[in-house]
């Protein structure tokens, strides 16, 4: 639909965000005229690319970039000007900002008016939205509120050939048309650059709380969550947390695998999913801001995620371990989405020295990873890489290949300049 | 188009002579929708009985050349099932539920299958199917994954598109792709996600991979009773601003209230109400009685005259019952009924209410309001009869303005119900060009010939070089 830039319903007050202490300071604002000229000047610059068929990187604020296949671009095309709110009424709990805006200055606006955007997705939350959308990313939180998927309601795009398009709406319930939102989200941005993005809001819970319990043994930690049933579809976030991977943000000592549960809603509903869970085992209350350091984690090295049925879990983290350990990377991170039957699979360049198991690779650590990735290929349900040297990329099957993906990334982007070689499509 | 003599022997070799309708009095039960107003008469309807005949029903259509029209139970309401002289196919015999894995929440259903009656299948594992449309003792879940149907629950628990997890479809030229992972991640682009709700334009689907949800532990129903519908729209702003998520927060003006109680699903409602609320909430036990306290302050603090909470499962049947047969309540004022699908912004509801009203004031009709109020989504119904032609005019052009004025408020022309035929004149209101030229590439991309579902959705002059193709003119 066409974006009605009506007035703010109140007067904006410019806000500063200091991220961190050193780093960037960033200034969002509410200028949508300025957000109209910047697309029309992103539009243009995409215009002139496909005129000559010249490859363009789209980047974000840039802290995922060296995500997905490698990308054969000539130039660089930057969304960080896109960024502002351009409407946001509270009391509809919906947002609509330029796609540059950070995940950080979306929990910020939003806060005021005790709403949330109820996503984090792993890595940095400085990332932008706009990536976020593109690569699909969701988190802990989609338990309970869904995937990015169930959350992005409309879209502004600039198509491969420099056409604006305006797809979904912004209301929380639309079947009007073909539903193009679907496509832009978590097309890696090979159907156009994404503009500015409308969410679906959530008001904050009266209650949240965050509880932690350890096992040394995984599989037992897997019992209490097949003994919790039902109960355990009620909370609103379920992690569970390798060894290393829980010492290293802080929620244990590195011996145990560790259960992350949150708890939303009232005082009564988390009280009783807390009693719950001290049924079972033995829980403790932690700090809620684990889960952000559980999302800083990310970038620790080579990751691929394995799905598969849910009730296979405990055979797929064995898979992971397995295929892992054999490899010689021994210090590889693992975290477990149960419900989904999700397990992330984090493997450190190592700064300890190799196993000889696979002493032919000697010290090679992106080879190790690649022999990790055809094991898991040969073993488990689906993998899908993340972040991957090319020889593990190579592991793995192009993506989008079928022929209805091909003429829709022909519809959108006919000389395939948008993000070209990411999906491993196009081969070199 | 009258179907050679080729491809109906082609089809009764698949499906069996008795399963192909060619006689116009076995068609004309296909020849409507729920949309009053609108009839065509297909040339044919095909009624395969397995997976594998509608593949193949579907490649003998292709290799004719001739365009087709799936259909479910046939009770969309925007006039997308109407076959006008071209193929219909039917599903509704492919009724099975294949499989219920209760461990990892799934099921795989054929499209046939009625909501209702999946949602009885899972019941017994503690689990359901949770989008509920109004239609779900008739409507299908083939019917329900090509409108991306919704329903009342669907706040809390989302609608179609977020309770199929894959989908094995038949694309028109008679090419099978599974769509999605049942079990796990994909990769690539979300066909599945633009398939759902693609209104029979995409091709079709012949097997279902459901997600489940648990039933809730415990549910309470609560009726609030305003003197204003200004009141109860404010009511519903305060609930959702408190983060609680309710089940469903349903509306009803008088005029809805007085035809329901009038007829015998009759619920209770206070009949002098100018509108009543139906709020519920669900999940753990344990919080929902304090969650219910909040929703009745939000409720008093609003204005309420009264505040009801249903103390047995009998009196909460009774009152979802009056919500979800309004419809059919709305019978007795008059023969035909158009049963209108629109979104606005929540905080607008108040304003839309009061333009709806003037509206129907101008054009003397009668608007019965019935909605789900906590996503914004508007059901204006106006009872007429079709056979007089000024009164139908009147309606239509009553509708027509309604729609208007949702967009300008900043929402879209259906939420659940689909474009189909009926809101097609709306699509240029709501995109511009660009957009609509890029929804007639991708349907492109799944059915380049236009076979399937033709002239339906997109308005056939937004697609560029539509009127190359012989399939467009139906």
């Amino acid at each position: 639909m066409r974006f009605r830039r009506r007035a703010y319903e109140r007067s904006w007050r410019a806000f500063t965000i200091v991220i961190s202490a050193s780093e960037v300071t960033h200034t969002p604002s509410f200028v949508p005229s300025r957000h109209a000229a910047v697309v029309d000047e992103v539009a243009a610059r995409v215009t002139q690319a496909h005129a000559v068929s010249t490859p363009l990187r789209i980047v974000g604020s840039g802290t995922w970039t060296d995500v997905g296949r490698p990308i054969h671009a000539e130039l660089e095309l930057s969304c960080a000007e896109l960024t502002g709110v351009i409407e946001y009424v509270p009391g509809d709990l919906v947002i609509t900002v330029g796609a540059g805006a950070t995940l950080d200055d979306l929990a910020e606006i939003t806060a005021e008016h005790g709403q949330w955007f109820a996503l984090d997705p792993i890595g940095d939350p400085r990332g932008t939205i706009g990536a976020t959308v593109a690569t699909a990313s969701s988190g802990p939180l989609a338990l309970a509120s869904g995937t990015i998927r169930d959350l992005v309601l409309g879209l502004g795009i600039i198509s491969g050939t420099g056409t604006q398009l305006h797809v979904g709406g912004r209301v929380v319930k639309n079947v009007a048309g073909f539903d193009l939102v679907r496509l832009a989200t978590g097309a890696f941005g090979t159907l156009g650059v994404i503009t500015d993005v409308s969410l679906r809001l959530h008001a904050r819970p009266a209650a949240d709380a965050t509880f932690s319990i350890a096992h040394s043994d995984a599989d037992a930690l897997i019992g209490i969550i097949a003994k919790l049933g039902h109960d355990a579809l009620a909370l609103h976030a379920l992690e569970l947390l390798s060894p290393l991977l829980a010492q290293d943000i802080g929620a244990g000592d590195g011996s145990s695998w560790v259960l992350l549960a949150r708890a939303t809603g009232n005082a009564a509903t988390v009280a009783s999913q807390r009693a719950t869970l001290a049924s079972r085992a033995t829980v403790h209350e932690v700090d809620p801001t684990l889960w952000r350091a559980l999302r800083m984690s990310d970038g620790a090295g080579a990751t691929v995620r394995l799905s598969a049925p849910p009730a296979h879990l405990a055979r797929t983290i064995t898979q992971a371990e397995h295929a892992t350990s054999g490899a010689g990377l021994s210090d590889t991170r693992l975290q477990a989405t149960p419900h989904r039957g999700i397990v992330r699979v984090v493997m450190p360049a190592s700064s300890a020295p190799y196993e000889s198991a696979l002493a032919a690779l000697g010290e090679d650590h992106d080879a190790r990873v690649a022999v990790v990735v055809q094991s898991l290929r040969a073993h488990a349900h689906r993998v899908l890489g993340e972040r991957l040297p090319t020889t593990a990329w190579n592991a793995l099957p192009a993506a989008a290949r079928d022929p209805v993906s091909q003429r829709i990334r022909d519809a959108f982007d006919p000389h395939r300049i948008m993000n070209r070689g990411i999906f491993g499509e196009e081969g070199s | 188009m009258a179907p050679s003599a080729a491809l109906i022997t082609s089809l009764e070799a698949i499906v069996g002579a008795r399963w192909v309708k060619r006689r116009p009095t076995e068609l004309v039960p296909f020849d409507a929708d729920g949309l009053p107003g609108y009839r065509a008469l297909p040339a044919l309807a095909v009624f395969p009985g397995t997976q594998d005949e509608v593949v193949r029903v579907v490649r003998a259509l292709s290799t004719a050349g001739v365009p087709f029209v799936p259909r479910g139970a046939g009770t969309g309401l925007s006039g997308g099932s109407l076959a006008n002289d071209i193929v219909v196919l039917g599903l509704n015999r492919l009724t099975r539920i294949v499989e219920i894995d209760a461990e990892n929440r799934v099921a795989y259903v054929e499209p046939g299958v009625v909501n209702a009656k999946l949602s009885r299948a899972v019941a017994p594992y503690r689990l359901q199917y949770a989008p509920d449309p109004s239609s779900q003792t008739v409507c299908t879940i083939g019917g329900n994954v090509a409108e991306n149907a919704g329903g009342p629950h669907c706040l809390k628990y989302g609608v179609t598109l977020n309770h199929v997890v894959a989908l094995d479809v038949v694309l028109p030229d008679g090419t099978t792709m599974r769509l999605g992972d049942p079990y796990g991640e994909s990769d690539g682009y979300d066909l599945l996600g633009v398939f759902i709700g693609s209104e029979g334009c995409f091709g079709v689907a012949t097997g279902v991979w459901i997600r489940l949800v648990p039933l809730p532990q415990d549910v309470r129903t609560i009726l609030a009773d305003f003197p204003s519908v200004d009141s109860a729209a404010r009511a519903v702003s305060a609930i959702v601003a408190t983060g609680i998520v309710p089940a469903a927060l349903e509306m009803m003006d008088n005029p809805t209230i007085r035809a329901v109680e009038a007829s015998i699903y009759a619920a209770g409602y206070p009949i002098d109400a100018a509108a009543i609320l139906l709020c519920e909430v669900d999940g753990l036990a344990a919080g929902l009685a304090d969650d219910v306290e909040t929703i009745e302050r939000c409720c008093r603090d609003s204005g309420a005259r009264d505040v009801r909470v249903a103390t047995t499962d009998d009196e909460r049947t009774r009152l979802w019952q009056g919500r979800k047969k309004a419809f059919g309540a709305m019978g007795r004022i008059a023969p035909s009924l158009v049963v209108q699908d629109a979104v606005v912004p929540r905080t607008r509801l108040p304003e839309i209410l009061r333009t709806i009203h003037e509206i129907s004031v101008r054009y003397n009709v009668k608007v019965c309001n019935v909605f789900h109020a906590g996503d914004g989504n508007l059901h204006p119904n106006i009872p007429y009869d079709a056979t007089d032609p000024d009164e139908s005019a009147r309606v239509h052009a009553a509708m027509s303005e309604i729609m208007i004025a949702c967009i300008a408020a900043g929402g879209t022309i259906t939420g659940e119900h689909g474009v189909g035929l009926d809101k097609l004149p709306y699509m240029p209101a709501l995109f511009d060009d660009d957009s609509l030229a890029m929804m007639c590439s991708v349907r492109d991309a799944f059915d380049p010939l236009r076979r399937a579902n033709p002239g339906k959705v997109v308005p056939v002059h937004a697609c560029r070089e539509w009127h190359a193709l012989p399939s467009a003119r139906v």
